[in-house]
């Protein structure tokens, strides 16, 4: 490969990865249970579509379900008085979500859905069998007049180069399991955050997208303390010194 | 239990006893079981029938005078009147004053008062009904005698009250309005902003027969240069008091002057009992001597719980000194929500009868009892220093009344009541059987109460005035409220002439008794503060009969070697028979101290481990999770039972304090009892559901396989068990490598948990080189899983290793390193920054992921602060960490030594040195770096992580708050992030858009507890989950499908396996 060729593939890529990132926080800062509304306004639209069957659809309905007891924007946990603390989950970054031409789409779909409800943009191919898919998000994008959360590249090539960057967040793959282990290498060599792979190589099974808690492999956590006291007092507790 | 029979007291001869034998009663009181306790306490402070009535005919006669003394409203509660702070408008000034007076620039002045006006943020505060609307009712609470719900407001209502606030006042008007509630409050609260000023104007109550006892306002000393400010504000409040006529008459109401030691000292704490001996004692007694000259009584005021025994120690050294002897006028507070107010009373009473001179004591009921609650639950104390009722620390105060006032305490002590309680004032005057006490009332408070009081009863009575800056009014203002809490109520209820008299004139004996337990159920005991587990024991190492014990039991592990070695199928090697490399452990303070010795393992050894564990994986993992459990529940019971041992153990091995060490074993034990609960919740049940192909499927969580878990030597026990609890009690089997540094801790804990019961093919110890063990162990493809907390550098090693195996990725969670940051804006309070500063970087020798690394301040509060840490960092003991007096204790080992010297001489030399602790003969055998503040231009200056105690600043401007976040999210790191500031919006913003895992708001940013703050980091300081949160355990389970599955759509039953 010529330097200049090279240049313009980074670039490329480059451009990708700050869309996806954009988008990322943009998506990311929209309240769960709004998110997973627009999901379930998108898996309505993949039923619609004939060319892929039920099945996509409904995939995105199950982790959705299953999402909503799994991640939270804000779940209070027990302990000592005067202190608050808040432990809510968000979107790691951009995800790049692949999958083989003979993997199922109801897979491909299952990490893309979970990828979406748990806050992360997620890049991909824009190949032929994926069209209906953004389409339809597109237009409930569209429609809510949020931005989009999915980037696409032109292919599985360019996807290639875009996982080498630290910024992606994790990769999602369907497919085989040599490719799988390959692109763990790739994953592995690079400087940065470790990213997360998730892979689903049980093309008939289908034993990893099966798991109902599939959407925790694509958060990350935050907890959030606050000393209620700092101004002096703990009005909570004197109401109880008072109580029966 | 003791064995100290409360109504003895009362018995003439019991202060004769010896004063060893009295002060032994007082500490095993600390935490005594409260309703034992007020059962011994009732008798005394129960009324005889005669004294009902006449407290009953008393307490309603002063009442009704006062509700007909047509001044009474004006005089009490001015304020309350004038400025209406039972309005939500008012609560809200007030939270706006805490802060706003010291806030020096206009900007963030203005943001503060949006803050706490705009619209937009009193939604927020309906959804998250947190800090502003707590600390607005506590205003409420504090200011108008009871708690304004703001809570059950709806939505509209609170609209509509801020709708009314902006259009009554708009930001120049609130300006001034927050000037004039000052003001009104200054008037209120503090007699005047001199000594000169406040006897000026205290003038005409000492005509009306009053006296006063000055204090001077301020918060506690955290700097030496601060403590000498205090001293010399007491010098000269005592000289000016002393050339008053008054006191040069020596007349009996001559005035007096109170002393807070905490101003007088910055470490005036347990810890430090030999400073506070000498230093402080030298101090005290430089005021006595100019106090007792010019004929000014002193009192001593009472603070925390904590450092109650040792300020009863310095107070007889200062007492007993000639300096003092055969003046009668050095006196002490006592409070009596504290459980051992009676027996510290007694042995008060027997010292007087001793030396002869007697003591002046102020009763009152205690003004941080909400702090002292909070304090024992986080440190998972067996019980409260202080009563949990109001009527139960009243009737408290009335038995400690009784005694004061028994006929042979007379001459001994000189009791003050302090109290704005009709009540009270009528128990006291009927209960008295000497006249030799004076009853004490606030400024501002109980005027018209106490005006009728001497008509009634003649009685002498000492305001307790406070003098000082407006500035400084807030903090003492809180406190003093919080203490008269219930009085300020009382007040108010006392001139609303609906409220019933009979309300008011319940004897708190009856109100106690009316409860379904003496104990307030409410307050549920520090052990039980989880309702799904036990809270892990600690003991307060601040209380002589809570320390005695578990120092001795320390003590007899002095000299102790320890050797340790792998541990496979159960058995421990330590002998060097097969080839293997013995290594010697020695003491990180102290290197020519042998602690022990560890083998290292073999090839063999590695082997062995691997072929156990992966056999023994599908037996356990079919294991009931309840007897997994149970192993840990067994384990954590075993880790509290060798606490002694433990703590020897970090001591020597590991160079952690005593407070750390604790620390560490405590969350050893938290992690097992909650890892335990959430698998047992989590996986004892199957759960059938619908899939997303309509198939019926019976789901259950089960183990992976073989993990290895590989752990740091910060936390030697707590990260080491923490790890492998959650994946042992899944049903996975472990192989466990500890850091080098500290295998001797993990050998005795793998040796606990055999004892727990966990199968010895479970769980096996591999101690030995990190980067040969760790490179044996996860290249082979029988391991399911690898945990692993470390620097982002091994993690990425640990990942390829695992990535080169031909199989499927492994389950691997790494827990990394950091750049964490604090943000500090101009709102924020400089002292409340300092302490938690100090401890966020220093505390551990800042050998913790979470510790702070680089302070953002704002540039307007930035040279005090920094002045500040600069003070409080010179009173830093850095040393021998067993030592209860070390604050810092020495790094882990020469090579990080070596990093952390290397990195300060390279920033020093480019930038400013600020401060650096110097460090003493203790230190010249050991690996110590000492504790370090460098102030450096912009964050791009660090490029790594610096683990140790060294602490980088960089200033900003407040129109940079943005910018600052976004430098500290580019670094990519993003475990923990402090912010210190009194504006909602602001630490909002700052907390919603910084990307770590872990955010403290106004307090420190270190101990994150389990359960309760579950912890870990994105980016490069994670890969999730937070340890201790509800997300961990799942990560070492995967989902397994019963076979027999129904399809929705066919009728025929069909199997498949997915396992």
């Amino acid at each position: 490969m010529s330097k200049s060729i090279q240049d313009s593939n980074d670039q490329q890529s480059t451009s990708v990865i700050k869309k996806a990132t954009s988008a990322w926080l943009t998506w990311n800062a929209i309240e769960i249970e709004q998110r997973i509304t627009l999901i379930s306004q998108w898996s309505e639209l993949l039923k619609l579509q004939h060319s892929l069957g039920l099945l996509p659809g409904q995939m995105v309905d199950f982790h959705s379900l299953h999402a909503v007891p799994l991640i939270s924007s804000g779940e209070e946990m027990p302990g000592p008085t005067g202190e608050s603390n808040v432990l809510s989950t968000s979107g790691r970054g951009p995800f790049v979500i692949m999958a083989e031409q003979d993997a199922p789409i109801e897979a491909f779909i299952a990490l893309v859905s979970c990828a979406l409800v748990a806050g992360n943009s997620v890049v991909m191919a824009a190949l032929p069998e994926h069209e209906d898919i953004i389409s339809t998000l597109e237009q409930v994008c569209t429609f809510s007049d949020i931005e989009m959360p999915i980037v696409t590249v032109k292919d599985n090539s360019e996807l290639e180069k875009v996982i080498i960057n630290p910024s992606i967040a994790g990769v999602g793959y369907v497919g085989s399991e040599a490719e799988a282990i390959r692109l763990n290498r790739v994953l592995a060599e690079r400087d940065g955050q470790i990213a997360l792979l998730i892979v689903e190589t049980d093309l008939e099974g289908l034993e990893m997208v099966r798991d109902q808690s599939l959407v925790l492999r694509f958060i990350t956590e935050k907890t959030l303390t606050t000393n209620v006291t700092a101004v002096g007092g703990n009005a909570t507790l004197l109401a109880l010194g008072c109580g029966e | 239990m003791s064995s100290f029979i409360a109504v003895d007291t009362l018995r003439e001869d019991f202060i004769e006893s010896d004063l060893a034998t009295l002060w032994s009663l007082i500490s095993p009181l600390y935490m005594v079981d409260e309703s034992f306790w007020l059962q011994q306490l009732l008798p005394l402070a129960t009324p005889s029938k005669d004294e009902f009535n006449l407290i009953n005919d008393h307490a309603a006669d002063l009442i009704k005078r006062v509700r007909k003394d047509k001044n009474a409203v004006h005089m009490i509660d001015a304020l309350l009147v004038e400025y209406s702070l039972d309005t939500k408008e008012g609560i809200l000034l007030m939270c706006l004053a805490e802060a706003l007076m010291r806030v020096p620039d206009k900007e963030t002045a203005d943001a503060l008062i949006k803050d706490k006006l705009s619209v937009a943020d009193w939604k927020s505060h309906l959804k998250k009904s947190d800090s502003v609307f707590v600390n607005a009712s506590t205003w409420g609470l504090l200011l108008t005698g009871k708690i304004v719900n703001i809570e059950k407001t709806t939505k509209k209502n609170v609209t509509s009250v801020l709708g009314n606030l902006v259009n009554k006042l708009s930001e120049p008007v609130i300006r001034q309005a927050m000037n004039q509630a000052m003001k009104i409050m200054g008037h209120q609260f503090v007699l005047g902003r001199s000594i000169e000023e406040a006897q000026k104007n205290g003038q005409s109550f000492i005509d009306q027969g009053s006296s006063y006892s000055f204090d001077m306002l301020g918060e506690s000393a955290l700097t030496a240069s601060d403590a000498k400010k205090y001293f010399n504000d007491y010098m000269t409040a005592i000289e000016s008091v002393g050339h008053r006529s008054l006191n040069q008459a020596d007349q009996t109401n001559a005035a007096t002057v109170s002393i807070k030691l905490s101003a007088l000292h910055p470490r005036y704490e347990v810890a430090n009992r030999e400073r506070v001996m000498t230093e402080m004692f030298d101090t005290v007694l430089l005021l006595i001597e100019k106090a007792r000259e010019l004929k000014v009584g002193l009192t001593i005021d009472a603070e925390e719980a904590d450092r109650l025994e040792l300020s009863l120690h310095l107070f007889e050294k200062l007492y007993r000194h000639p300096t003092t002897q055969g003046w009668g006028k050095l006196g002490i507070v006592i409070q009596t929500y504290s459980k051992r107010a009676l027996p510290v009373l007694a042995w008060l009473a027997a010292l007087a009868k001793e030396q002869g001179d007697v003591i002046p004591l102020r009763l009152v009921k205690g003004a941080y009892w909400d702090t002292e609650i909070k304090l024992s639950q986080q440190n998972g104390f067996a019980d409260y220093p202080v009563y949990t009722r109001k009527e139960a620390t009243d009737v408290s105060y009335l038995a400690c009344a009784r005694f004061l006032l028994s006929a042979h305490i007379e001459g001994l002590i000189y009791p003050q009541f302090a109290t704005h309680n009709a009540h009270t004032v009528a128990a006291i005057t009927t209960m008295a059987q000497h006249q030799s006490y004076e009853f004490q009332r606030l400024h501002g408070m109980g005027d018209a109460l106490y005006y009728h009081v001497m008509e009634m009863f003649k009685s002498n009575v000492r305001i307790y005035a406070p003098v000082g800056n407006h500035k400084d009014l807030l903090p003492y203002l809180v406190r003093r409220l919080l203490e008269n809490g219930a009085n300020s109520s009382f007040v108010h209820r006392l001139v609303d002439a609906n409220c019933p008299i009979e309300e008011l004139t319940e004897h708190p004996v009856d109100t106690l008794l009316r409860r379904p337990t003496l104990h307030n159920s409410l307050i549920v005991l520090p052990p039980s503060i989880f309702t799904d587990r036990k809270n892990s024991r600690s003991v307060n190492i601040d209380i002589e009969s809570e320390l005695a014990p578990l120092e001795k039991e320390i003590q007899a592990f002095d000299g102790h070697y320890w050797q340790a070695g792998p541990i496979v199928d159960g058995v421990m090697h330590t002998d060097a028979a097969h080839d293997a490399t013995l290594q010697r452990c020695t003491a990180p303070y102290d290197r020519s101290i042998d602690v022990g010795s560890v083998l290292f393992s073999t090839p063999e050894m590695i082997e062995t481990a691997l072929t156990s564990a992966h056999s023994y994986y599908e037996y356990w993992n079919n294991t009931e999770v309840d007897q997994r459990a149970q192993c840990l529940y067994n384990l954590a019971d075993l880790l509290e039972e060798n606490m002694p041992e433990l703590i020897a153990l970090c001591h020597q091995e590991a160079g952690k304090t005593i407070h750390d060490c604790i620390d560490e074993v405590r969350e050893a034990v938290d992690f097992c009892r909650y890892y335990g609960q959430q698998a047992i919740y989590s996986l004892s049940f199957s759960e059938a559901n619908v899939s997303f192909d309509n198939i019926i499927q019976e789901v259950r969580r089960k183990g992976k396989g073989v993990f290895v878990c590989i752990s740091p030597w910060n936390f030697p026990l707590a990260i080491f068990l923490g790890q492998i609890s959650a994946a042992l009690v899944t049903g996975n089997t472990v192989i466990a490598k500890p850091a080098e540094q500290t295998s001797l801790i993990a050998a005795r804990a793998v040796s606990l948990m055999l004892e727990a019961g966990f199968p010895e093919q479970a769980i096996h110890l591999l101690t030995g080189n990190g980067a040969e063990i760790g490179s044996a162990l996860t290249s082979d493809t029988r391991i399911a899983g690898v945990v692993f907390t470390g620097s982002t550098n091994t993690a990425q090693a640990i990942n390829r290793n695992l990535a080169k195996r031909d199989a499927l990725p492994a389950t691997f969670v790494a827990e990394t390193g950091g750049q964490n940051a604090m943000i500090v804006d101009s709102t924020a309070l400089p002292e409340q920054v300092v302490r938690d500063v100090v401890r966020s970087a220093f505390a551990s020798a800042g050998q913790r992921c979470s510790a702070l690394r680089v302070l953002f301040i704002q540039e307007d509060i930035a040279e005090r602060v920094i002045e500040l840490i600069k003070g409080a960092m010179k009173e830093l003991s850095v040393g021998l960490p067993y030592l209860h007096s070390t604050d810092v204790g020495p790094v882990i080992d020469k090579a990080a030594k070596d990093k952390l010297t290397e990195h300060i001489q390279k920033m020093a030399k480019q930038n400013t040195l600020l401060a650096q602790v110097e460090l003493n003969d203790s230190c010249s055998k050991g690996d110590f770096v000492p504790p370090t503040a460098i102030e450096i231009d912009h964050l791009g200056q660090l490029t790594e992580e610096q683990f140790g105690p060294i602490l980088h600043i960089i200033r900003f401007k407040s129109s940079e708050l943005e910018q600052v976040v976004d430098q500290i999210n580019n670094t990519g790191f993003g475990l923990t992030m402090g912010i210190h500031s009194r504006n909602e919006t602001t630490y909002t913003q700052i907390a919603n858009s910084s990307r770590v895992g872990n955010c403290y708001i106004n307090r420190d940013q270190v101990g994150a507890v389990v359960g309760v703050q579950p912890f870990g980091g994105q980016g490069l300081s994670g890969t999730g989950p937070k340890a201790g949160g509800s997300r961990y355990i799942h990560r070492f389970t995967k989902q397994v499908l019963n076979s027999v599955v129904m399809d929705t759509d066919k009728t025929d039953p069909i199997n498949f396996e997915t396992v």
